[in-house]
Parts: C-alpha cells; structure tokens; sequence
C-alpha cells in the first residue's frame, strides 16, 4: 500500500516508545537597535540638522572614494564653483529633486478647505519635477545627459563630476555614492541554523486563514513528519517585520473596541509561537505603534501574554541585531515604499532599491523630506554603519533575493519578504550560507 | 503503548466524526486526546485505512515539498485531488492526514478549526521561560521605574512612622497616603522616570501635610504649626485663621506666630499660671488653641475653666477617634470654640466688659445657618480708619458666611464699618446684626462655622 509506506515515517517504531520531540536550536542573538529607541529626540528641533549631520558624516566616506575614482580633481564647496570659471570639478552635496506632488501640510490644508482640488496620486511625480545637489550652504540644479530625473532621489548624498555652466546650473558628468560600508570582520560561519522572515500578516482580517494557521503548524512542528520536524529544529527565530495586526488604513471605520479585540488575537498568536519558536516582533506602518521613524517596539502591555515570554523580543522598526554573528538589517518596508514613490518608477523592483540604498550607505534616505522620521539633530541614526550579512524589506509584493556582492568582498543577502496576507508566503535564510528559499502556504 | 490504546481510540474519532458530526484535525485531535501531534497522525492513518472503503466521508491531506523553483510548499488537498496536487512537486517531503470529517466543501473552512496545542509538537524551545513578576515589571517600566518605586514608598512609610510617633494615628489618613501612592506609583511608572521626580516631590508634599495635620492635631509647637498651617489652610486651617486674627488683633498682619506666642506666655505668667500650666500640660491640641486659652484665662477666668475641660475632653475624644472625618468636624467644633474665644478675646484686648460676651452669644444663634450672609466681626487690630459723609469707619476683617453649592463657606473680608469713637465695644455687637456690604474681599482661608452648637453649650454653662 501506497500511502502505508509513505505514512510510515509517523510511526512510533516500537509502538511502546514515547513519540519523540526534537529540541529547537539555539543562537546567540544580540539586538543592536538600542539607539533607535535611546537617542533623544527633541520635536522642538528643525529637520536640517538631520541633512547637515548625513552630509557631515557621509561625505567622510566619500572623499577617500571620490580620490580613488577621480584622482586629482578638485573638490569644491558650491559657494567657491564661481572661482573655478567653468573648470571641471567635483561637488558632494545632498541630492534633492523638487517635486511638485510631495506631500505637503499647506496643500492639505487647502484641500481641507476646498481652496484646491484634492487629488490623489500614487507617486509624487510630476513634470516639473527638478534635480539638485545641495552642500549646506547653497544648491544648484543639476542638468546633463548623465541626470536622469527617476534614478534622483532626495536625501541622497553623493559626488558629482563635471563643471558649472553660464547659467549656473551644473552639467554632470559623473556620479559617486558612498558605497557600501566596510564589513566588520570576515569569518567562517559553520551553523546550520535559518531565520524565518514574514510581514504582513494582516491578522486583523486574516486570523482565519489557512495560511496562517498552516504556518504555525508548520514553525511548530506540529504538521509533517518526523524528519521535517527535526529539520525545522534549526529555525532558530522568526522574525515578523511589521503590518501584523492591520496592513491597511481601511481600518479606520474599525472601533478601538476592534482594534482591541484583534490585539488580543494577535498576543494569543505570538505567544503561541513564542512558546516554541524565538520571535523577534518589528512594528510596521499600520501597526499601533509611532507614526515616526524609527518605530519604537510594542509596549509590552500591549501583548501581554506574549512579554511574558523571553523568547518573544518586541522591537524597533528598522531594526538592526546580529545573530549567530551574522549582521541584519531590516525595515518593514516603508523606507523603499517611500523611494518608489519619490521615482514613480514602478518597474524597478524593491529589491533593486534596497540594493541601492546600501550604495547610498542610507537606510531611509527620503526621511525627512517624505517619510516621517524624529527630528534627530546630533546624529542620523540611518546611516549604515556597518555592512549588514542579511538586508532585508518588508511588505513588498512579492519574494524577491539576490545575493549582492562588494568590492570589499562584502556579501550581502538582500531579501524583500514578501506580504504574507496575499502571497502566503514566508522566507527561510539559512545563517551558514546564506542560502534563501521561500515557502508558501497557500492551496490555491 | 499507542498501538494498545488504537481500537479506543479510533472508536473516539468515529464517534467525532459521524455522531458529532466534528471536523477532526490532527492538532484538534491531539489536543482533545493529549497525544503526541504525530500519534494523532497515525491515529488519523489508521481510521481513514480502516474505514474509508466502510463508510462515507473526507479525508484532507497536507502536503509538504519542494517545488520546481526552489521554493517549498506546505498545502492542504483533498484525497481526489491528491495525484494532480503532488505534480507541482519536484519532492515530496512529508504527507499525512490533515484531517477527517463527513463533508468539507471548501479547504480553506480548515482555517477556522481550533488551533492546536504547542506543547503536544514535535519541537520543543527551551528558550521559552516564562518572566515571573518582578522581571515583567522591570521588563514593562523599565529598570528605572523599581528603584523610584521603592524610594517613594520609603518616603511615605516614613511620613507615616513620623506621624505616628506624634500620635497623629488616624488609620485613613495612612490609607489615604498609602492609596495616592499606590494609583502614582502605576502612573509614575507609564510616564517613566521624568514623570517620578514630579510625583516623588507630590509624594513628599503630601507627607508634610500629613506631618502637618498630625503636628497641628497634636502637638505643642505652636511654632512648627504656624509656618505650615499657612500650606495647609484647609487641615489646619482653622487655627491659621485663629492665628491669623490674633496677629490682627495684636500686632500687625505680619507679626509672627514666635511673638504671639511668647506674648501669650506672658500673659499667661501674670495670671494664675497654675493654671495655665495644668492646661499646657493637659493639652493636646494646638499650642495656638492653648495659647488662645490662656489669653482667655486671663479675662474670663470661670469661661476660661470651662473650656479648659472641654479642650482636654476633646483631646481625649480626639485621641480616641479614629476616623479623619469625624476628627475634622471635631477640629471644626474646636475651632468654633476658639473663633468665639478669639472675638472675646479681641474685645478684651479693647478691654471690653464681660458683658459683651453675653451679647455676642446672643447674636450667634442667628448665625450662619439663618443668614447666609451674616458678618461676624473678626478683628480689629491697627484699625485703618476713614470718613466718610463725616462718619468715622473702621475697616475690619469680618467674616463672611455665604451658603455655596450646600456648604457654608466662610470668607475673611476687608470691611469699613461706622463706629463711634467713644463706644467702639458697643457698636462692635451692633455690627454683628448688620449686613455691612463688601468693599473689599480678600479670601484668606476656608471656614466652617458651627458656633451655634458650642454657644448652645456655653449658656448652659
């Protein structure tokens, strides 16, 4: 018989042991994401400080890039381009693309009060839209063959090549990002053990899925068989970035009594799976945590039952942390959802601008000019440190890998982990070799 | 152990499915058995070999794999679907019963089956400790939030160990204490350490004035009472006022409570001081009330007596009393006594026949409960005097009875009366009848007036 064979593998041998369980593996976990939560932030401040800061700090890096790649040409502040009569030279500033449709508090205003009509667009994009390259001082608007108004994203800081022309504006010729940061130390890793990355859960309307109950049988290892279970032993953490309670704003109609009831759900849910799997919780865009960037953790009387738990750890979006010494870093998605709205582009997928973003040394570069950050004004906490081992986004559309390789020899597992509430899909990275593979869960 | 117990256990499971009609899942199962998730498989297994070709019903499998692209895939097919379904895989990894029911139209009504217990799974986490409380709490506010925590309850626990050690015991007042500290501590500890200072300053505020009380109620130091009553006008408040029109009557607004004090003791030492030291002895009220008492003494010496008895009585009764509300309408009682001392007491001062006393006493029962708006001469210390239309007025720091929202509310107001140079006692009770309007209110403290009781008392005596 058939399916006698294939079913044997569930039987107790002897018929006389006990059924036998399989202990989960352990990894050294370290959450690095400390001063996401601790720096001070004071909303008294003015944003520019968070650009002189970036500036300050990532034209650093720059300089010793722009002098490998350029040589010997002169680097100059904008106010001293009128000196130079023409000459070719470099400038590093903050790039910065006017855009009509951003969004603006002034315009809702007057679309509040019907002085304007109010329109709704999908990206901020317009054909007005104008590049420039801003040092603290001054700006200049970039022109050229070489500018393509899609590729400019503001918030980025970067060394431009070429020289001014007659009517002050700047043909470029050349561009330099700061580049990827320098890994932290190359070394061996020889553990088995994977990472399971999920967003976008959605349980608010999603909390009788299948999909989601099949997943938890499977993390669990309550569905399969005996070498499955003993096989996902080695998923030594789960790690939700963002949108698990509510992945849209629809909700709004929802009462607070609701919202309550689902986050009920919700710790019910952690807990369950916290009691035999590590969870690491990000906060997401619609999820009930601060608007701004970065996302502070859950409250933990917010998920009571799940707190009790030390394997459940709630924490920052982004989030940075290290486990079994491998460094990751993730958002849970609005940082690039953000970038695709600043291009309008829409054939270029998050995984190309998460790769970007790690050129540009920048987590979140349209904060916070379009993306709602904390007025920091000593440091930008975004930049990126250290080159992360793993670099993932949430909530994107579909699962998407690609394993990037520096010219430092850096490797980096770029992941964008797709919503879980339309695609069913979860991702499993392995720690050792960086391996990534995704599992869907769905019977359509 | 598991293949034993099978016969039972698979006439459970027909019984789920074809008598309660159950959508039996393998984790339900397990559950509802407390079996290992895999024997509820294998229990599953041999209920579908044994009965499927017997009877009518579904059996639903889940499929784990990997797929042509790499991916992995768990699903849940029905047993028709079974061989298109396996397709998809390059290999399969793991297939067993999902579950068993009569029908299942949709796969997905799988999604509303009751989840499974975890800890009948084949994976166990060792990671998983639970915090007890006292993590949770350092984990939930902070580490901060515990040291500020115990700080702030030493705080009040001394507070209340000092207050005892004056005998001040009154058990609500603790609970009060205990209580406010209690609903801050939650409230601290929301709005962490910035908000602590503020409420530890509250919290030690809050034991001055429970030292207050206790050092008002019962003990001696006039000097100790006077600097804090001030804060506290509403506890101690009536012998503030005491004090207050005293130092009117005396000296001027700003004399301090040390001079009226030791001015007191003076007066005391030239009039019969046995006496005056027996009731400095006895009492256990405030040093002001004594002092008031003393000053009494030497007028009214039989009116002096009498109330000596009723001041020790009282702190006696007092002393007994536990219940601060019952403490406070005694202050009042008390207060009321002293407030009718002091108006003899003023007078005195303007060396005023005793008979005026009798008067006044008999102006009181018309008091606050008839007039709503009944002045009581208060004090007349530095009189500042002006004419007006060729009359000679006085102004005064009368009390004003208004009737608020239920509750008597006394006022201290600034009043110019008319008076005779030549007769200024006389006009004073005169005074008392007359609705003087208000030129000028200054509100100095709240105050209760039950005088009418303790003039009752006094003319039975």
């Amino acid at each position: 018989m058939v399916h006698k064979e294939e079913c044997d593998d569930l039987f107790v041998k002897s018929g006389k042991e006990k059924p036998e369980t399989f202990e989960r593996k352990q990894a050294e976990y370290r959450d690095l994401s400390k001063k996401f939560i601790n720096t001070k932030s004071d909303y008294s401040k003015q944003f520019s400080h968070i650009y002189s800061a970036r500036l300050t700090e990532l034209r650093e890096a720059l300089i010793p890039r722009v002098k490998a790649k350029w040589e010997n040409i002169l680097i100059v502040k904008l106010a001293d381009l009128e000196k130079l009569e023409n000459q070719q030279c470099i400038i590093i500033g903050t790039l910065y693309k006017h855009q009509q449709w951003k969004p603006s508090i002034l315009r809702e205003l007057s679309e509040e009060h019907q002085l304007s009509a109010s329109c709704s667009k999908p990206n901020y994009c317009s054909e007005k839209d104008q590049p420039f390259l801003e040092d603290e001082m001054l700006r200049i608007k970039l022109v050229g063959e070489q500018v393509d108004i899609k590729q400019i994203i503001t918030g980025v800081v970067c060394a431009v090549l070429g020289n001014e022309n007659s009517d002050g504006t700047f043909l470029v010729k050349d561009w330099c990002f700061p580049g990827c940061a320098p890994k932290e130390s190359l070394k061996e890793y020889t553990s088995q053990k994977r990472l399971v990355l999920v967003s976008g859960l959605n349980l608010s309307n999603n909390c009788e899925s299948l999909g989601i109950s099949l997943f938890v049988e499977w993390l669990c290892g309550m569905a399969g068989n005996i070498t499955m279970q003993k096989d996902n032993t080695f998923i030594v953490r789960l790690i939700i970035a963002g949108n698990t309670v509510k992945n849209n704003d629809t909700s709004q109609t929802s009462t607070s009594k609701e919202l309550g009831e689902v986050i009920k759900f919700v710790d019910m849910f952690l807990s369950n799976l916290a009691t035999c799997c590590s969870v690491t919780l990000m906060p997401g865009e619609h999820d009930p945590s601060n608007a701004m960037l970065p996302q502070r953790p859950f409250h933990p009387c917010l998920l009571p039952k799940s707190s009790r738990l030390e394997s459940f750890k709630s924490t920052t979006n982004p989030w940075v942390g290290k486990i079994e010494g491998r460094v990751i870093i993730g958002s849970s998605g609005q940082s690039i959802q953000d970038i695709v709205k600043v291009t309008g582009e829409t054939d270029i997928s998050p995984i190309e601008w998460l790769e970007k973003s790690l050129l540009w040394r920048h987590i979140c570069p349209t904060a916070p000019d379009t993306l709602l950050v904390c007025p920091y004004y000593e440091k930008d906490l975004f930049i990126m440190e250290t080159c992360p081992d793993i670099y993932f986004v949430g909530n994107t559309d579909k699962f998407e890998t690609k394993l990037w390789k520096g010219d430092e020899n850096q490797i980096v597992r770029l992941i964008s982990v797709p919503r879980f509430d339309t695609t069913q899909t979860a991702v499993i990275v392995n720690l050792d070799n960086l391996d990534t593979q995704y599992i869907s869960f769905s019977n359509i | 152990m598991i293949m034993e117990s099978l016969p039972e256990y698979l006439e459970t499971v027909a019984g789920y499915i074809f008598d309660d009609d159950k959508l039996v899942t393998y984790k339900w199962l397990s559950k509802e058995l407390e079996v290992h998730v895999n024997v509820a498989k294998q229990i599953l297994w041999e209920f579908w070999q044994k009965y499927k070709e017997k009877k009518q019903f579904e059996c639903v499998f889940l499929l784990m794999g990997h797929l042509h692209d790499n991916g992995m895939r768990v699903e849940i097919v029905k047993e028709k679907n079974l061989s298109t379904a396996k397709e998809k895989y390059s290999k399969i990894i793991a297939k067993h019963v999902y579950s068993l029911q009569k029908t299942l139209p949709e796969t997905q009504l799988l999604g509303l089956a009751e989840d499974g217990d975890v800890k009948f799974s084949g994976i166990k986490c060792i990671e998983n400790n639970e915090r007890n409380d006292e993590e949770m709490h350092i984990f939930r506010w902070g580490a901060a939030s515990r040291e500020i925590e115990s700080a702030s309850h030493e705080k009040v626990q001394s507070s209340i160990s000092e207050a005892s050690e004056r005998k001040a015991t009154s058990p609500e007042e603790k609970q009060v204490a205990n209580k406010k500290n209690a609903d801050r501590k939650g409230f601290d500890n929301l709005f962490g350490k910035a908000g602590n200072k503020q409420k530890n300053s509250s919290a030690s505020s809050n034991a001055d004035k429970v030292e207050v009380d206790s050092s008002n109620h019962k003990r001696g130091t006039s000097r100790n009472g006077s600097a804090e009553k001030k804060k506290s006008t509403q506890k101690g408040g009536l012998s503030s006022f005491l004090e207050l029109g005293k130092n009117q009557t005396k000296t001027s607004a700003d004399s301090l409570n040390k001079d009226k004090s030791t001015n007191s003791l003076d007066k005391d030492k030239c009039a019969n001081s046995s006496d005056t030291e027996k009731s400095a002895n006895f009492l256990t009220k405030e040093a002001t009330e004594e002092n008031v008492l003393k000053t009494d003494l030497k007028q009214i010496q039989s009116m002096k007596d009498f109330e000596e008895k009723i001041s020790k009585s009282d702190g006696k009764q007092k002393q007994k009393v536990r219940s601060r509300k019952r403490n406070r309408s005694k202050e009042t009682n008390n207060a009321v006594k002293k407030r009718k001392r002091i108006a003899i007491q003023s007078d005195s001062s303007n060396s005023e026949p005793s008979d005026n006393e009798n008067e006044s006493e008999l102006d009181l029962p018309l008091s606050p409960e008839s007039s709503p708006a009944f002045l009581k001469k208060r004090s007349i210390s530095p009189p500042q005097v002006k004419h007006e239309n060729g009359k000679r007025k006085v102004l005064r720091i009368v009390d004003k009875t208004f009737e608020e929202d239920g509750f008597l509310v006394t006022k201290k107001v600034h009043v110019y009366e008319s008076c005779s140079e030549e007769e200024p006692e006389i006009t004073e009770p005169k005074n008392e009848k007359k609705i003087v309007s208000e030129s000028h209110s200054e509100v100095k403290g709240k105050k209760n007036t039950k005088q009418t009781t303790l003039m009752n008392f006094f003319k039975k005596s």
